[in-house]
C-alpha cells in the first residue's frame, strides 16, 4: 500500500475521489502517578508504570514501521520532580501548569528522539543503571482538586495540533477518587463536555489498584455522564475506532461502526492486560471499499434481496514506503517536491488549469480528463505503424462501462431513451434511481453502476480452490449504516443490512457453503469474480486455542481470469505422467511417499501465527537506518543473519529437532539412501534411461545457452568501449544506432545514477540523449 | 518454442459464394471467416480475387501495420465471377511457396485457409507429396478453416465433393488439420507468455541455513535437498493503459504529450517562535509560510524514517540495509490445509517444479514429496528467498497435481507468500451471531431494531435461498488437482466436460469488451478515408459503437448462459 502525498502535484489519475489519506491519529497518554502505580507487582520487580511505559515503547516501535503518521505524547500528573534538577530530569513541566504535571514528550509524530527518550528510560531500568522510580515519584500532598487545571493545560497543549485527524486521550489511573469536592465535579464535567464537543476522544483505562481491590468507576460515571466515553470504554469497543480508507475516500464519521459492540463486562483491567490494551491502539479498521451486495435481482418477487457491505484490510504485504527525494543544502536536508506539467511535442506547456476558450468558472468544475479533452488531449493507443486510436471521453466511458443489468422489464416513457437504455448508455437513469435511499426503491433499479457485488451462486466449501492467489483477501462485514453514511457519498443501500448479512453468514456456516460473486468493488475498478468465503470455518480459522479467531464475516478472494493464469514451461511434459502408468513412469516412489509421511509427521504445527514472525528484511532495514540516524555503530554480531532473521532460526530448529532424535535421523538417512538407490538404478530401466538422456540434453542445452551468453558477453566486451568523445560525436550527428546495445549499456553503466537503463535499444538511446541534453543545458 | 514469432499466410477464398450468407448468420461467409487475424507477420493470399486472378499474394516483409491492414482489406472483396479452372488446392500450394523465401529464419509458420468450399474446384493434388515433405521438414502448420464444415445439415453437392477432396488431401499431408470455423472463436487460452523462472535453487528440509556473514558451515549430513525452479503462476492482466495524445485541430497531427517535471524545495519564510526550543514542528501544511525554490537536478534519494527523521539513502547505505541471505526454499514445518486460513495469503502465487535438467531421482524425490503432502492433506510452510540477497519471505507450499494435457499430469507445489507480523492489519468488528449489551449504562442503541439479529424464520428462508442458488457440482472436490493446458487457437479442442471451477475460469469481461471495441473501431475505420477522420465523427458512440451490437452492460443471464452455469430459479425471501 502506498499513500499519495496530496501535496505532490496533480495526480495522473482523473478521479480525485481516489486521493489517498494517511492515518493520522494522535495518542496522548495521561498517567496519574499513585503509590500503587509505582509499587513492584507481586512476584515481579516491575511496577504497573513500568509495564505501561514498556508497552508504549513497543507500540511506538510498531508504529514507526507501519503507521508513521501516528502521534504519541506522554504526560504524568501528581509526579514529584522536586528532587531532580531541571537538567538531570527527563521530565519537563507542562507550561503554565501546577507543580506535578509533567511530560516525557509532547504529542508529536512518532520519531527517533522521542523513541530514544522512552527507550533509554526502560533500558536503563532493565540494565539496573537507573530505575524509573528515580524520575517518577508520587507527589504527596498534591492538590486533590487539580484535575480541572490539568485538563485545561492539556487542552492548551493539543489545541494547535492540527496535523492529526483525530486525537485520543488515554487516561490511565488506578485512583478511584479523582476529586473530593462537588465543585470540582462540576468543573470537570464541563471540561469533559468541551472535550467531547471538540471531538477529542477519551479512553479511560482503569487499573485495579491491587489484586484484592476492585476499581470503583462510580465517580468517573458522574463526570462522563453526557458523553459516550464510558459506555464505550474498554475492550472490544467498536464505536470509537476510526476507519481509514486505503482506497481513497476518508471515512471521517466518528460514530460509524458498531452499535452492537460487545461492551466490556469488567470495567478495570488487570496488569497482564495493560500491554494488550495499549498495543490495541494500532488496531485500526482500514476500509477498502463500500458497496451493495446484491443477492437477488430481476423482476421476480423477492427480487430485491441484498445488503450493504464494507470491506476492510485484514492482512496485506507491508513494504517500506517512505522513499522520498531530498535536497542537501549546506548539510541540511530538505524534502523535495515535484511539480509536473503536461507539455506537447515541442516542449510547450499546456496549461490545464486554464481553459482554451470558454468561461473559467465552468471549466474549474471539470474533471482533469474533461480539462484535457478541452485541450484536445485524449487517451489513445498506438497501432503498429504509428497510427493512433484516440478515445474521446464518451467513447472511453462507453468502452469501460461496467454497469450491471438486472434484466428488468424494458423502458419507460421517453422514446429517445430507448436505445440508450438498451445499451446501458442511459447513465442518468441510473443516477436517479440510486438517489433513492430506501430498500424498496431497489426493486425498480434496472441497472447498477459500479461499485456493486452481485451473487452468481453458492458452492460447497469443499470446492474452494486457493491455488491461484493474486492479492490478500479482503474482509467483508455488514455496513451498519445501510450505505447511508458510506464513504462513497452515502447514496444509500439496502435496509436491514446487518440482519441480512448476519443471516447470510449464519446460513453459509450452517450449510457449509460459500458464494461466488461478480462485480466492481470501487467506482472505477474493473469487474472481477470473487469467492466470498465465511470466516471461522475450515480454511478460514486461526486455530489458535485461547485466542480470538478472525472476526465474523466473509473473506473476499479474487478468482483469476483465464488470462491471468500463466502457463507452465514446455519442458514439464518430460515428466508428465498418465493415470494408470506404473510407478516407474509416474516418477514417484511409493516407498518414499510413505517414508516422507512418517518423517514429516513429527514436524507439524497446529497453526501459523503471523505475529510470531516479524519480517526480517523490513526490520533489518529499520535497524540499520535507525543506527545510522542515531550514529550508533552496530557490531558484526548485530548484523548476523541469525540475529535478525526469525525464519532462519526456525530453519535451524528444524535441523536441531531432526538431529535430536535418532529415529528421525535414521528415517532421513533411509530417504536419502533410497534416493541414491533410485539414482544408481536409473540406467537399468529403459524409461529412466530415456528420461535421463532427455534431461541430460536439457542440461547440455542450458550449458550451451550459458556458454553462448557468456561468449556474447565476451564479444561485447571485446567490442571497442566507446569513450565520451565517441558518444558526443554520435550525439551531435545523431548516429547512436551505429553502436551495439552492449556498447550503449557500457556507457549507461558509467553514468548509471543518471541514465536509466532500458531493455530496448531505442529507449536506451533516448535515455542517453536526454542525459546529454540535460548536461548541455546545465 | 512458445516465444518465437509467428508468420501466418492467410489464403482467403474470394469466390462469389463467399459473399453469401448462410445458416441465418447476419454476415457473409467472408466476414464470418475473417473474424480473427493475428500474427507477427502476415501475408494474404487471395484465391479467385476480385481482380480476376486465380491467385494473388499480398505480402510486406515487415511488421503488420494498420496501413497494411487497410491495404489488405481493400482487396478482400468477393469476386463477381468464378474463374476458369478454379482450383483451391493448387492455390494452397502456391501459398505454401511463400514460405520458401527466408525459410531459414526462425518463425512459427502457419497457413490458414478460409473458405466455405462451396465453389466448384479442380482440386488437383499432383504435388501433394512434394509439399508434404516441405511442410514436415519446416514444421509448417496448415489449418483449413472450413465454414460450416462440421455442421450436420444439407450441403450442396459441390461442397460435399470439396470436403471429400480435402479429406483425401489431409491423408497425404499429415500437417493439415481441418476445423470448422466456429471452433476458432473458442476463447479459452492461457496467456501464452513464455514462462520466466523466478527462482532456481534447492528445496530443502532439515538442511542447515548458512549465514553468509558467519563462518558456521555445518556439513549437510541429514537434510533433504531437491533442486527446483519457480515460475509465476498468476499475474492479473490489466486493460490496455495507453498514453495521452494531443490531437491538433486539423485532426491530422496526433502526437504524444509528455510530462515535464520540476523539482523544488519549500523554504521557510515565516517567523514561527520556537516553542521552548525543545521540539521543532515539521508542519508543512502552512503553505503560506513557505516559498518554492527550484533546485534543478541536485536531489538525492532519501528515506523518511519518521515524520521528523529523514536520511539520505544512497546506494551504499541501501546495500547495507539489505539482510543478505542465499536463495533457497527451506521447509520449516507442515500444517493441515484445513487449519491454514486463506486470510494469510498476501501475494501472487508461483509454481514450484523440478528444473528442466533434473535427474530422474530428483523428479522422484520431488513428486514423492508432493504426493505425501496430498496424502497428509497438508501444506508446507517454508522460508523463501527467491533471489540471493533479496527479500526473505514465508510461503505456504500447497501440493497440486496439474493436468498439462488431456491425458498427462505433473506434480507441482504452489508457493504463495503469507503474512508476517507487520502485515497484520487487525481491526475490531461487530459479531454477527451475538449482541452484547453494556453493563455500565443502558445503551440507547439497543432499541435500534434494524441492527438486531435475524430471526429463525429469516435464517430458514436464507437457507432455502442458498440451496436454491447453489451450483450443481458433480464430481468436483478434488481441489488438489488443477488444469493448466496450453491451448492456442490452432490446437485441437478438448471436448471434455467442464466442472464448475473450470466454468468459472473465464476471460476478463472488461478486457474482452475493451478489445472488442478497439477491434470494432479498427474495422469500422477501414471503410473511411482515414482513422482520424473516422474518430472525429460527431456522435461517434451512438452512430458507430452502439448500433446493432451486443449489449454494453454486464448481464447476469448472459453470464450464466455464456458460462453454462446451471442454476435453479432464485428463491423468494424476506
Amino acid at each position: 500500500m502506498s499513500y499519495n502525498n496530496p501535496g505532490d502535484s496533480d495526480n495522473e489519475d482523473e478521479d480525485n475521489d481516489y486521493k489517498q489519506f494517511e492515518i493520522k491519529d494522535g495518542h496522548i497518554f495521561l498517567i496519574e502517578i499513585t503509590p500503587a502505580l509505582l509499587k513492584p507487582l507481586p512476584g515481579s520487580s516491575d511496577s504497573q508504570l513500568f509495564l505501561i511505559l514498556q508497552s508504549i515503547n513497543d507500540l511506538m516501535i510498531e508504529l514507526i514501521k507501519t503507521m508513521r503518521s501516528t502521534g504519541v505524547g506522554i504526560y504524568f500528573y501528581n509526579c514529584d520532580t522536586s528532587g531532580l534538577s531541571k537538567s538531570s530530569s527527563v521530565l519537563k513541566p507542562v507550561r503554565h501548569s501546577t507543580n506535578g504535571f509533567v511530560k516525557l514528550f509532547k504529542l508529536n509524530f512518532v520519531n527517533l528522539a522521542n523513541m530514544k527518550a522512552l527507550n533509554d528510560l526502560i533500558s536503563d531500568d532493565i540494565k539496573s543503571i537507573r530505575s524509573i522510580n528515580h524520575y517518577f515519584k508520587y507527589l504527596e500532598n498534591h492538590d486533590t482538586e487539580n484535575l480541572p487545571t490539568i485538563f485545561n493545560r492539556l487542552l492548551d497543549e493539543i489545541n494547535n495540533k492540527r496535523e492529526f485527524n483525530r486525537i485520543k486521550l488515554h487516561w490511565i489511573t488506578n485512583n478511584s477518587t479523582p476529586f473530593k469536592q462537588p465543585a470540582t465535579k462540576e468543573k470537570l464535567w464541563l471540561i469533559i463536555n468541551d472535550i467531547y464537543n471538540f471531538r477529542y476522544f477519551i479512553n479511560p483505562i482503569f487499573l485495579k489498584p491491587s489484586a484484592q481491590e476492585e476499581f470503583d468507576v462510580s465517580m468517573y460515571r458522574d463526570i462522563f455522564i453526557n458523553t459516550n466515553y464510558l459506555t464505550k470504554t474498554t475492550r472490544n469497543n467498536h464505536e470509537d475506532d476510526s476507519e481509514y480508507d486505503e482506497a481513497g475516500e476518508h471515512g471521517n464519521d466518528d460514530e460509524d461502526g458498531s452499535k452492537l459492540g460487545s461492551l466490556n463486562k469488567q470495567s478495570t483491567i488487570l496488569n497482564n492486560q495493560i500491554r494488550q490494551e495499549i498495543l490495541r491502539i494500532k488496531e485500526i479498521r482500514r476500509i477498502q471499499f463500500s458497496c451493495d451486495l446484491i443477492l437477488s435481482d430481476g423482476p421476480t418477487i423477492g427480487g430485491n434481496l441484498g445488503c450493504s457491505v464494507k470491506g476492510y484490510t485484514l492482512y496485506n504485504k507491508e513494504t517500506y514506503k517512505s522513499q522520498i527525494i531530498l535536497h542537501n543544502e549546506n548539510d541540511s536536508l530538505k524534502k523535495v517536491f515535484l511539480e509536473s506539467k503536461t507539455v506537447n511535442e515541442s516542449g510547450e506547456v499546456i496549461d490545464l488549469d486554464n481553459p482554451n476558450s470558454e468561461d473559467s468558472s465552468a471549466y474549474k468544475a471539470k474533471s482533469l480528463r474533461e480539462k484535457k479533452a478541452e485541450h484536445n488531449i485524449f487517451r489513445g493507443h498506438e497501432l503498429a505503424g504509428g497510427d493512433v486510436i484516440y478515445l474521446k471521453p464518451e467513447v472511453e466511458d462507453f468502452m469501460t462501462n461496467y454497469t450491471f443489468d438486472h434484466g428488468m422489464a424494458k423502458k419507460k416513457d421517453k422514446d429517445n431513451n430507448e436505445i440508450e437504455d438498451e445499451f446501458g448508455f442511459g447513465i442518468h437513469d441510473v443516477d436517479e434511481d440510486e438517489d433513492e435511499t430506501n430498500g424498496t426503491s431497489k426493486s425498480s433499479v434496472e441497472y447498477t453502476k459500479p461499485p456493486y457485488l452481485k451473487l452468481i451462486g453458492f458452492r460447497d466449501i469443499e470446492n474452494l480452490d486457493i491455488s491461484y492467489n493474486s492479492k490478500a483477501p479482503i474482509f467483508v462485514t455488514a455496513d451498519l449504516n445501510n450505505g447511508l453514511k458510506s464513504t462513497s457519498g452515502g447514496r444509500g443501500g439496502y435496509n436491514n443490512s446487518f440482519k441480512t448479512f448476519s443471516s447470510l453468514y449464519q446460513s453459509c456456516i450452517k450449510l457449509k457453503k460459500y458464494a461466488i460473486l461478480f462485480g466492481c468493488i470501487k467506482k472505477n475498478s474493473k469487474p472481477l469474480l470473487f469467492s466470498f468465503y465465511p470466516t471461522r470455518i475450515k480454511y478460514s480459522t486461526r486455530n489458535v486455542p485461547d485466542e480470538e479467531d478472525f472476526p465474523e464475516g466473509f473473506l473476499l478472494l479474487r478468482l483469476p481470469y483465464i488470462n491471468d493464469i500463466r502457463v507452465l514451461p514446455d519442458y514439464v511434459k518430460n515428466f508428465g505422467f498418465k493415470e494408470g502408468n506404473d510407478e516407474d513412469e509416474k516418477f514417484i516412489s511409493d516407498e518414499l511417499v510413505s517414508k516422507y509421511k512418517k518423517l514429516f509427521g513429527s514436524f507439524f504445527y497446529d497453526n501459523y501465527i503471523p505475529n510470531d514472525y516479524p519480517n526480517p528484511s523490513l526490520n533489518y532495514l529499520y535497524k540499520i537506518l535507525q543506527a545510522e540516524l542515531l550514529q550508533n555503530d552496530l557490531s558484526s554480531e548485530d548484523k548476523k543473519l541469525i540475529k535478525n532473521d526469525i525464519t532462519s532460526l526456525k530453519v535451524s530448529e528444524v535441523k536441531q529437532y531432526l538431529v535430536g532424535n535418532p529415529q528421525r535421523v535414521a528415517l532421513m538417512d533411509e530417504i536419502n539412501n533410497k534416493l541414491r538407490e533410485i539414482e544408481d538404478s536409473s540406467h537399468q530401466s529403459e524409461s529412466r534411461r530415456r528420461f535421463d538422456e532427455q534431461s541430460g540434453l536439457e542440461s547440455m542445452k542450458k550449458r550451451q545457452k550459458v556458454a553462448t551468453a557468456k561468449s556474447a558477453a565476451a564479444s561485447a566486451s571485446s567490442a571497442p568501449v566507446i569513450d565520451e568523445e565517441g558518444i558526443l560525436q554520435a550525439w551531435k550527428n545523431d548516429e547512436f544506432n551505429k553502436f551495439t546495445v552492449p556498447q550503449l549499456k557500457q556507457f549507461q553503466q558509467t553514468y548509471r545514477d543518471k541514465i536509466k537503463s532500458a531493455t530496448k535499444k531505442q529507449d536506451l538511446i533516448d535515455n542517453i540523449k536526454s542525459f546529454l541534453d540535460s548536461r548541455e543545458k546545465s | 518454442m512458445s516465444n518465437s514469432k509467428e508468420y501466418t499466410v492467410f489464403l482467403v477464398d474470394l469466390s462469389p459464394s463467399m459473399g453469401l450468407k448462410h445458416q441465418r448468420r447476419s454476415i457473409t461467409d467472408l466476414d464470418y471467416g475473417l473474424e480473427y487475424l493475428k500474427s507477427d507477420r502476415i501475408a494474404l493470399a487471395l484465391h479467385n480475387s476480385s481482380t480476376g486472378d486465380d491467385f494473388e499474394l499480398l505480402y510486406d516483409d515487415s511488421q503488420f501495420t494498420y496501413e497494411t491492414l487497410r491495404d489488405y482489406s481493400k482487396n478482400l472483396k468477393v469476386s463477381r465471377n468464378i474463374i476458369e479452372n478454379n482450383d483451391l488446392i493448387s492455390s494452397t500450394f502456391k501459398a505454401l511457396d511463400q514460405f520458401k523465401e527466408k525459410i531459414h529464419l526462425k518463425f512459427n509458420r502457419q497457413l490458414i485457409i478460409i473458405t466455405n468450399l462451396d465453389s466448384s474446384s479442380l482440386n488437383s493434388m499432383e504435388s501433394a507429396e512434394e509439399y508434404a515433405s516441405m511442410v514436415a521438414t519446416y514444421n509448417i502448420k496448415i489449418v483449413m478453416s472450413g465454414i460450416d464444415y462440421d455442421q450436420r445439415f444439407e450441403k450442396s453437392s459441390i461442397k460435399n465433393k470439396n470436403e471429400n477432396d480435402w479429406r483425401i488431401l489431409q491423408q497425404r499431408i499429415p500437417n493439415l488439420t481441418i476445423r470448422d470455423t466456429s471452433l476458432f472463436s473458442i476463447k479459452s487460452s492461457n496467456k501464452r507468455i513464455a514462462p520466466r523462472s523466478s527462482f532456481a535453487g534447492e528445496l530443502k528440509f532439515a538442511a542447515e541455513i548458512q549465514d553468509p556473514s558467519g563462518e558456521d558451515e555445518t556439513a549437510n549430513l541429514h537434510g533433504l535437498n531437491i533442486r527446483v525452479q519457480a515460475f509465476p503462476a498468476v499475474r492479473p492482466e490489466t486493460v490496455l493503459n495507453g498514453h495521452d495524445y494531443i490531437v491538433e485541430d486539423d485532426q491530422n497531427r496526433i502526437s504524444m504529450v509528455k510530462r515535464n517535471t520540476k523539482y523544488f524545495i519549500k523554504k521557510y519564510t515565516g517567523s514561527k517562535e520556537d516553542e521552548e526550543g525543545e521540539e521543532i514542528d515539521m508542519d508543512e501544511n502552512e503553505s503560506n509560510l513557505y516559498e518554492k525554490v527550484e533546485i534543478g537536478d541536485s536531489h538525492v534519494p532519501g528515506f523518511k524514517f519518521s515524520q521528523r527523521d529523514i536520511i539520505v539513502l544512497n546506494n551504499d547505505l541501501k546495500e547495507l540495509t539489505r539482510l543478505i541471505s542465499d536463495a533457497s526454499i527451506d521447509i520449516i514445518g507442515f500444517i493441515r490445509v484445513k487449519n491454514f486460513p486463506i486470510a494469510y495469503f498476501t501475494d501472487e502465487s508461483s509454481y514450484v517444479i523440478p528444473p528442466s535438467d533434473s535427474s530422474y531421482s530428483n523428479v522422484v524425490a520431488f513428486n514423492s514429496l508432493v504426493k505425501s503432502l496430498i496424502d497428509l492433506k497438508s501444506l508446507a510452510i517454508a522460508r523463501c528467498v527467491f533471489v540471493s540477497g533479496k527479500e526473505i519471505s514465508i510461503c505456504a507450499l500447497m501440493p497440486r497435481v496439474i493436468d498439462i494435457s488431456s491425458s498427462e499430469s505433473i506434480y507441482s507445489l504452489i508457493a504463495t507468500r503469507i503474512a508476517f507480523k507487520e502485515d497484520e492489519k487487525k481491526g475490531r468488528f461487530p459479531s454477527l451471531t451475538e449482541i452484547e449489551k453494556s453493563d455500565l449504562f443502558d445503551s440507547k442503541d439497543a432499541s435500534n431494531d434494524s441492527n438486531t439479529l435475524p430471526s429463525d424464520d429469516i435464517n430458514k428462508e436464507m437457507e432455502s435461498f442458498i440451496k436454491a442458488n447453489s451450483f450443481k457440482e458433480e464430481g468436483e472436490s478434488d481441489t488438489n488437482r488443477i488444469h493448466n493446458k496450453k491451448v492456442s487457437n490452432l490446437d485441437e479442442l478438448n471436448n471434455e466436460k467442464l466442472n464448475t471451477s473450470s466454468k468459472l475460469l473465464i476471460e476478463s469481461p472488461a478486457i474482452d469488451k475493451y478489445m472488442y471495441y478497439l477491434r470494432r473501431i479498427i474495422t469500422g475505420s477501414l471503410s473511411e478515408p482515414s482513422l482520424n477522420e473516422y474518430l472525429s465523427k460527431e456522435d461517434f458512440v451512438q452512430k458507430h459503437m452502439v448500433q446493432g451490437h451486443v449489449k454494453n452492460v454486464f448481464n447476469y443471464k448472459k453470464f450464466i448462459k455464456e458460462n453454462a452455469l446451471s442454476l435453479q430459479s432464485p428463491f423468494d425471501i424476506l
